[in-house]
């Protein structure tokens, strides 16, 4: 469970980044690549040699980007060649995956931010800090407490309702599924 | 019956369900309001959620359609069909696979509700099911949801033996409520009571105010309610008078049954948007469509509001792969939703303005009568102006000459989240009567229907002031008129008064009238009238003619099978009588006691028999 909220969490990131980036490619593929070295605890290089996960995982890694490509349509959007297209087109159809996949999210997980005070407020990392929920960077000498700048104040999930993954999923996991319409006689 | 721990209030909608309900065994303050049960339902293949509403649409499954097991429900087997959120999601865009509406079906006299027919239009491969079978099917889901979380094991809370409280709306005659009660009881649901939407609208605000209701409105005045649902447009009048130092609330009139409501308005936008991108060269599938109607709801509420905007934005992603480079982006423009949807279904209209009669525009579906002007104001006009008669002589101690005056309005149904449209409503109102009308503030739209069910209920235990109804229309049997036959011309129908309005639950009358002879062993049918502006007959009365103001239902039958006798004529009189659920039962007694048959609707036909005395 934990690591579907975590991928799903990344995604939704990602769709930030690349609306940030205004769809430059290049960016997203290094916040994809960092995405899975935060998943996987591994450095960005497991991009090239990916350690094959076993089945189980595999639905329970798939199952929340289904969901998501299905309430929003986000790994069509991912996984499309948008170099071309017009910004205005790009624009619309960001808004709109974006919209989606954000009431999804919001619907399906209580998130809040690890520290609740604002970005860029001075802040005292105590000694005893959680390193599973705080990175440090920058000069830090001995122990704590630390004076620093909180950059980024984190999202924890504090509760979660999505779906458990049905059986037929569980058999063939997947991302999307085809669709055919068949033309009335 | 011993009194049930809870007390339950459900919803039937045309497009949405609600259940609400109060748990005895917890402690309520004043003002509390029903809790909403949460109902279990799948959402989409193999996914199982709770959610507030069951939509009110149920999906049949091609064979190997959908992976095994994707539409088991916690509580049973996989079954041949599915209600709920992903019968309207996913059968949208398999039409004739979907059952929707069924609550108009039930209450359209042209077709036999025990006949398989929906969805209708749809394939014989389709196994359909009927008006009635529909209805029962949601009801049935309700009960299994609620049996699956509360009734585990444990009779005492099975949703069979709580107190039940199950609405329709207030333009039901008598058969579509018969048909609503034979629902419930297919779904194992007979121990139940009827409650009119809008009143129950009208409870659950009573139950929010139950403290100060008596501050916020007074003696003489005129409270209207309409309710415009996903299918529906409903309008009751209740009076608050005053009776020994107190103040009473009276259902003075309902009106007639309209099918219109929010879903026409948005499907109205999406085909005004489709039009526009059809003429661009741009058309769209079913799937898309869906979509489109989807965008335009967002789009319209954004835009009404939001009064600066000219327009909002719709956008259909992709159907392929390609979501992006394939993305449909139009507007949905200020002048569009002004034409179609507020000017389209809320025009300024005069007083004395009485709905169009021609077909109104192209988003109708064939089979239902859908109202043919799309203009609720003008309806609404319509309905006053039928009332007023009456009305006249109704109200004030001394049968003096009153006006009717609506002095306070409560909206209801989702349609009324948009203030725009609510002050349409208001506009009209105050230019017909020359003043202002008060506003009594709905704060649960889409929930206060099945909340005020619950509420009643409560009422029903004396918790609380209960608005006083009875029969909400003058009920007549046509009785053929004897005279020369002339060829060519029927015989004359004259309306006898069989039920006046006003006769209240559980209470029931001989017609005084002369006798009638009917033959043994044969079928006799009666034709059967109502009206609901016709507020001032008698029981037993007899109209010189067959006027405007009485609208015809399904003719009544009686199979007078008598044992012992061959044939000849049985000397009969009617008897009238109102259950307690609210529902009208018409006998024909004989001399003597034994001699007792219900009259029957003649549209079921496959159970078709007497009713033994």
């Amino acid at each position: 469970m934990a690591l579907y909220i975590v991928s799903a969490l990344a995604l939704f990131k990602m769709v930030l980044l690349l609306i940030l980036s205004k769809g430059n490619l290049p960016l997203v593929g290094k916040a994809i690549g960092l995405f899975f070295s935060t998943v996987t605890g591994k450095t960005a290089t497991c991009e090239t040699a990916p350690t094959p996960v076993k089945q189980d995982h595999h639905a329970s890694f798939l199952w929340p980007l289904f969901l998501l490509q299905r309430e929003a349509r986000l790994m069509d959007f991912l996984l499309e060649d948008i170099s071309g297209a017009p910004d205005e087109l790009v624009g619309a159809g960001v808004r709109e995956i974006h919209q989606k996949a954000k009431s999804f999210i919001r619907e399906k997980m209580q998130i809040t931010p690890i520290f609740s005070q604002e970005q860029g407020d001075p802040i005292t990392v105590e000694t005893g800090f959680n390193p599973s929920e705080v990175v440090l960077t920058g000069h830090f000498e001995g122990s704590p407490p630390f004076q620093g700048i909180l950059c980024h104040h984190g999202w924890k999930v504090k509760a979660d309702t999505i779906p458990a993954i049905p059986d037929w999923f569980n058999k063939a996991p997947l991302l999307a599924q085809a669709q055919i319409e068949i033309p009335q006689k | 019956m011993e009194k049930s721990r809870f007390m339950v209030g459900i919803d039937l909608g045309t497009t949405n369900c609600g259940l609400a309900y109060f748990d005895s065994q917890e402690s309520s303050s004043p003002g509390a309001i029903a809790k909403d049960f949460e109902i279990e339902q799948i959402v989409q293949p193999g996914v199982c959620e709770k959610r507030k509403l069951l939509p009110s649409f149920i999906y049949l499954p091609g064979k190997g359609e959908l992976p095994q097991g994707a539409l088991k429900l916690p509580w049973g087997a996989e079954k041949q069909f599915s209600p709920g959120e992903f019968a309207k999601t996913h059968g949208s865009t398999v039409p004739s696979r979907l059952v929707s509406s069924a609550k108009s079906w039930l209450c359209n006299s042209g077709v036999n509700r025990h006949d398989s027919l929906l969805p209708w239009k749809s394939k014989d491969d389709v196994k359909k099911i009927s008006p009635v079978e529909a209805g029962a099917l949601l009801l049935k889901h309700l009960a299994d949801a609620w049996n699956h979380h509360w009734g585990k094991g444990k009779e005492e809370t099975r949703l069979e033996n709580q107190e039940i409280i199950l609405t329709l709306p207030a333009s039901f005659d008598t058969e579509a409520r018969e048909l609503t009660l034979l629902a419930a009881k297919e779904a194992g649901l007979s121990n139940l009571h009827l409650l009119e939407e809008p009143q129950a609208a009208f409870y659950s605000w009573l139950g929010r105010h139950s403290e100060d209701w008596r501050e916020i409105v007074h003696e003489g005045d005129v409270i209207l309610v309409i309710d415009v649902g996903g299918g529906t447009t409903d309008f009751s009048l209740i009076g608050v008078e005053g009776e020994k130092g107190s103040l009473v609330l009276n259902r003075l009139a309902v009106g007639q049954h309209i099918l219109l409501g929010g879903d026409n308005m948005d499907l109205a936008l999406a085909h005004e948007v489709s039009k526009k991108l059809g003429a661009a060269g741009t058309r769209l599938d079913l799937v898309q469509m869906f979509q489109l109607v989807h965008a335009c709801r967002t789009a319209k509420e954004t835009l009404l509001s939001q009064p600066d905007l000219p327009g909002a934005p719709v956008t259909i992603l992709g159907r392929g792969a390609k979501v992006i480079s394939s993305t449909i982006k139009t507007t949905l423009d200020r002048v569009a939703v002004e034409a179609v949807l507020v000017n389209g279904f809320f025009p300024p209209c005069n007083k004395d303005t009485a709905p169009q009669e021609q077909t109104g525009a192209g988003f109708q579906e064939i089979g239902l009568p859908f109202a043919a002007d799309p203009g609720i104001t003008r309806h609404l006009a319509n309905f006053l102006n039928q009332q007023e008669e009456s009305f006249q002589e109704k109200v004030g101690d001394k049968k003096e000459k009153k006006k009717l005056r609506v002095t306070s309005v409560l909206f209801n149904g989702g349609v009324f989240k948009s203030t725009l449209l609510q002050k349409r409503i208001l506009e009209a109102l105050a230019g017909w009567q020359g003043r202002e009308i008060q506003v009594l503030e709905n704060l649960d739209l889409d929930l206060a229907v099945a909340r005020g069910a619950a509420e009643f209920a409560n009422v029903r235990r004396g918790k609380g002031v209960r608005i006083r109804g009875g029969a909400p229309r003058t009920y007549y049997v046509g009785i053929e008129s004897t005279g020369p036959a002339i060829p060519g011309f029927p015989r004359p129908i004259k309306p006898l008064c069989v039920v006046p309005f006003g006769m209240e639950e559980g209470t029931e009358a001989d017609v005084p009238c002369q006798e009638f002879g009917l033959l043994v062993n044969a079928t006799a049918r009666f034709r059967f009238f109502s009206s609901n502006s016709r507020k001032n007959d008698t029981l037993g009365a007899i109209l010189d003619e067959l006027g405007d103001d009485l609208h015809e239902i399904t003719p009544l039958e009686l199979n007078l099978e008598s044992q012992g006798k061959s044939s000849g004529l049985v000397p009969v009189f009617l008897h009238t009588k109102i259950n307690d659920v609210g529902v009208l039962e018409l006998w024909c007694h004989g001399k003597t006691a034994k001699q007792k048959w219900k009259l029957e609707f003649t549209i079921r036909e496959a159970k078709k028999k007497p009713v033994p005395g």
